[in-house]
């Protein structure tokens, strides 16, 4: 993994270290999911990693209760040019709030750089195709 | 074997999701109806998103129930189903959940509760294919 790794702090948001994400998942999930843990099912927050200047690594699952968080993580990245890449590896959920996530982020850009989508899973591929993302000019690739 | 339906109830908060799918994920689990799970646990957010931020509900009800060598998941609210059903087309960004939903699986009902009728329910069903499990 690149050794870069900044939190974004936003007010209002608890930074992304790995002791914030324990407090979070406990605040999320409430008392019922440590007792409920299934291996087969992935984790339930999400978090964010910028991992290069204009990479960042979407981990965990982007739906409805994430979105707000991810749209305040990347607004200081898309406010500067230049393309930027998700890295989707450890993304192992993503509904149509992800989508929005990701139309949004586009739209944010507005012609000052390109998104690309690396590395997703299956599924998230799948779920990507069904929305037309590669119609809005948001390609997709796999690891190279 | 009769396995009977399982329903629960989750608060309509955006925080629920995780907790809804991790229950979905069990069911399935338990029904031994791994296939699909990632389409269903797609659908079910969805559904469940939509009740969240539309309906005004005051709880979410989800029940899983096999049926036959399909398995339905039916996502019921006591809200108000108030918006139209949106086009992705003229909507822009938004509104994509009602696509995703209706194509990840095999059939997709909508009961639109009323102003003076509250109460939506979406059913969802997927069913094995020929070499499920």
């Amino acid at each position: 993994m690149h050794p870069v790794m900044m939190s974004f702090i936003s007010p209002g948001l608890i930074p992304w270290s790995p002791e914030a994400q324990t407090r979070e998942t406990a605040a999320v999930v409430g008392g019922a999911a440590g007792s409920r843990d299934n291996p087969g099912v992935p984790g339930e927050t999400f978090r964010i990693e910028r991992t290069a200047d204009r990479t960042v690594k979407l981990i965990g699952e982007l739906d409805l209760a994430s979105f707000d968080a991810a749209m305040a993580a990347l607004e200081p990245i898309l406010a500067d040019d230049g393309d930027l890449e998700f890295e989707l590896s450890d993304l192992s959920f993503l509904d149509s709030s992800g989508i929005r996530v990701l139309v949004k982020c586009r739209a944010a850009l507005d012609g000052r750089g390109t998104i690309v989508l690396r590395d997703a899973n299956a599924h998230v591929t799948k779920i990507l195709e069904i929305a037309g993302l590669a119609d809005l000019g948001i390609r997709s690739e796999d690891a190279g | 074997m009769i396995d009977p339906a399982v329903a629960r109830s989750f608060p309509p908060e955006p925080r629920a999701l995780a907790e809804i799918r991790r229950f979905v994920a069990g069911e399935l689990e338990r029904h031994s109806f791994r296939t699909f799970r990632d389409d269903l646990l797609l659908a079910v957010t969805e559904a469940c998103s939509n009740a969240i931020r539309h309906s005004g509900a005051k709880e979410i009800r989800v029940s899983v129930a096999p049926l036959g060598t399909c398995l339905e998941i039916t996502v019921a609210d006591d809200g108000v189903y108030d918006t139209r059903i949106p086009n992705p087309e003229l909507d822009g960004e938004g509104h994509r959940g009602m696509h995703l939903m209706a194509s990840v699986v095999d059939t997709f009902s909508l009961q639109q509760g009323t102003r003076a009728r509250p109460g939506t329910t979406v059913n969802l069903v997927k069913c094995r294919s020929e070499a499920g499990s």
